[in-house]
């Protein structure tokens, strides 16, 4: 009879579905697997935050570095400037090689050279220009 | 029941009402924080723990035409004392000395230790320096990265230049006028600290980006501007002078290509510069004006021709004197010439005949020639303080007759360096006057904008200056400058000596010696003026002619001007 009430028991007074759930841990002792998750999630977190800080730190110091190296290249780069200045090489040139001044100069004036390809002015004249060259 | 003055449901309701009161005014309060006030109070907190870095843009460089380096930007280390958190400064300040090669006593003495700010120990140090400071792991003491300004090619153009301020704004020269340009923007990183004050690792944004400012490729030459320097200081010991001015200009786009001028500055790495230095910092080439003296006839002249009121043939009889309003115009000789044609005018520098000039064309039409070749107005060179010179025509207050007389010969007239060379340039340009430029182009963000030339006006036609710029060969070609011609070279020009005024007036005895000058003659490449002050030898063909072509031979050699062997050569040239 009991069993025949239960079947047809009204939907309002039906046993929620997690009450079984309830019971199973209220067997197993929940509170110590609650405090396992909590922990869990505890866990996590410290280490997500302290990758991050982690990484924050890394990423301020290879911006430290890649400022110093970008001052560095400039610090070389004025070096290098120095070193093609018309001053320096002007007294490397008269220090290390002895050179001096001259009292004279003197301009030579050469022909231009004609190119390879070009006709001699003589061919021009004849009109060879308009033959084909393999004749 | 009821007991006392009060009923028990009394006192509730009092009590009740109290707290509704204190409830009530709560929530208003926090209404009031919460919503009206919200934006204020967001700030007020923000700006507790919220703040900005700077982050500095590097400033552009100053380059000269072939890409050079003038002037860059370096960040350097320096390094830094915070006098309130080192304890024992005997100890910090030798084991910095001798990172630093200081004198221990030195570093002691910059170390205050009250200071709660950073102090400078030494800036700017090397690399290498800094990494041993570092190493050392002293308390208090930091390194700091500053930008420095550097110039790679020492003091060369040192007035155009100009310098930049220890907050690293241009002060002087270009570096002021393009400090715009140079500067870039700077921007800021945002960023937090907790409540001790500490930055928070994760809270660093760029906010804004600095943008870099911008490098600029001059005109100027750095080997002819090298070499430019040289002759000059040698000319002026030479000729024991007080000071010079060399400028070279390319006449068909106005470009510099030479901006000497002596006495200079030195443009010393970080120096505080001297009160001293300051006066000799102008770019006074274009900041100062000077009465040009003969050289201003070849204006004169132009201005005739081109108003049809003498030709180069036309014919003068210089008695040596012209009267004009009880005033006597006189050769610079006292000597005089005789029938002469106005080529011989200007070849002989006759003060008498150059006036006869001015007074056919009148003062409206001479007056309006000098303000065509641009005098009385700045050029517009990117230069600051440029002077525009002064000129007092017939319609200002003061004028007299004997000022037209005396100014078509350059005296009574003051004209900057850079103005006199324009206008020459404008002859040797078939009569077009450009806006002389010291910027060739412009490079940022990886985009180049080229700085065109500027035509200002056509003023005078091609064929005076053609008819002018035969006077000027024959000029300088004249037996008395023969020496100093070069073989091969066809050149154009006219030499000036003016008198120097000082406090008294023009009895100092010295002079401004001058000689302006364009070639090859008939295909001109460069346009040049070299004046020498308070030389010895007084004039201009004797003082500036010599540096002329020494500063020729350069300007050949170094712009691939070939010889012109024979007068057919350049009689073909001819326009």
């Amino acid at each position: 009879m009991s069993q025949a009430v239960a079947d047809f028991m009204p939907l309002d007074r039906a046993r929620p579905l997690y009450v079984p759930l309830v019971n199973a841990l209220r067997r197993a002792g929940w509170l110590p697997l609650l405090a396992l998750l909590t922990g869990l999630i505890c866990l996590i977190y410290l280490v997500t935050t302290s990758t991050a800080i982690g990484v924050g730190y890394d990423i301020q110091r290879l911006e430290r570095e890649r400022e110093e190296w970008r001052a560095r290249n400039e610090q070389l780069e004025l070096e290098l400037a120095k070193a093609r200045s018309v001053p320096w090489i002007e007294s490397q040139a008269r220090t290390r090689l002895g050179m001096v001044k001259p009292e004279k100069v003197t301009y030579v004036h050469l022909a231009e050279p004609q190119p390879a390809s070009a006709p001699a002015p003589a061919e021009r004249a004849a009109g060879h220009l308009s033959r084909p060259r393999a004749r | 029941m009821a007991s006392g003055r009060w009923s028990e449901q009394a006192r509730l309701a009092v009590l009740a009402a109290l707290f509704l009161g204190c409830g009530l005014l709560l929530a208003v309060r926090l209404y009031v924080f919460q919503v009206v006030e919200h934006e204020r109070y967001r700030a007020l907190a923000a700006e507790s723990h919220r703040f900005h870095i700077p982050v500095i843009p590097k400033r552009g460089a100053l380059l000269d035409r072939n890409g050079n380096p003038l002037a860059v930007s370096v960040m350097f280390e320096g390094v830094y004392a915070v006098g309130n958190q080192i304890r024992d400064r005997e100890r910090v300040a030798q084991a910095l000395a001798s990172a630093l090669e200081m004198d221990p006593r030195e570093v002691l003495a910059s170390i205050d230790p009250a200071s709660p700010a950073p102090v400078v120990i030494k800036s700017p140090i090397p690399s290498a320096v800094a990494d041993r400071v570092e190493s050392l792991g002293l308390p208090g003491i930091v390194l700091q990265r500053v930008p420095h300004r550097r110039y790679p090619e020492g003091s060369l153009a040192a007035q155009t230049l100009g310098f930049v301020g220890r907050d690293f704004t241009g002060l002087s020269g270009l570096e002021l006028s393009l400090d715009e340009t140079l500067a870039g923007r700077p921007g800021y990183i945002d960023t937090e600290r907790d409540t001790s004050g500490q930055e928070l690792v994760l809270a660093r944004r760029l906010a804004v980006p600095p943008t870099d400012g911008a490098d600029v490729v001059l005109t100027l030459d750095r080997g002819l501007q090298r070499a430019a320097e040289r002759i000059l200081e040698r000319a002026i010991e030479k000729n024991k002078a007080t000071g010079g001015v060399i400028l070279v200009m390319e006449p068909a786009t106005g470009a510099l290509l030479v901006a000497a001028g002596r006495p200079s500055f030195r443009l010393v790495d970080d120096a505080l510069y001297e009160a001293s230095d300051l006066d000799r910092s102008r770019p006074f080439y274009a900041t100062d004006f000077y009465e040009p003296g003969s050289v201003m006839k070849t204006i004169t002249m132009s201005a005739g021709i081109d108003a049809s009121v003498i030709t180069p043939g036309t014919t003068y009889n210089d008695t040596g004197v012209a009267r004009i309003g009880g005033a006597a115009i006189r050769n610079w000789d006292g000597a005089a010439n005789g029938l002469m044609t106005m080529t011989e005018v200007l070849v002989r520098s006759s003060n008498v005949g150059t006036q006869y000039v001015s007074g056919l064309l009148g003062p409206e039409r001479f007056y309006d020639y000098v303000q065509r070749f641009g005098f009385g107005h700045p050029t517009g060179v990117q230069l600051p303080g440029e002077s525009g010179g002064m000129v007092r025509s017939h319609l200002d207050p003061g004028w007299e007759r004997v000022d037209l007389a005396t100014n078509s010969f350059g005296q009574g007239i003051a004209v900057t360096p850079l103005q006199m060379l324009r206008a020459v340039a404008a002859i040797a340009n078939g009569g077009l006057l450009m806006q002389p430029t010291l910027v060739r182009e412009v490079r940022t963000d990886g985009r180049t904008l080229a700085a065109a030339p500027v035509p200002v006006r056509q003023v005078i036609s091609r064929d005076t200056a053609r008819q002018v710029t035969e006077m000027m060969i024959a000029a300088l070609n004249q037996p008395a400058l023969r020496a100093h011609r070069i073989p091969g070279y066809l050149m154009a020009g006219k030499t000036g000596t003016a008198d120097l005024p000082t406090a008294s007036g023009y009895t100092s005895g010295k002079t401004y010696a001058s000689v302006v000058a364009f070639a090859p003659a008939w295909q001109p490449r460069f346009a040049t003026l070299i004046r020498i002050d308070a030389p010895e030898g007084l004039y201009g063909g004797v003082v500036a002619v010599p540096v002329l072509k020494e500063l020729a031979l350069e300007l050949f050699a170094a712009l691939h001007i070939p010889a012109e062997p024979t007068q057919d050569e350049r009689a073909t040239a001819t326009p």
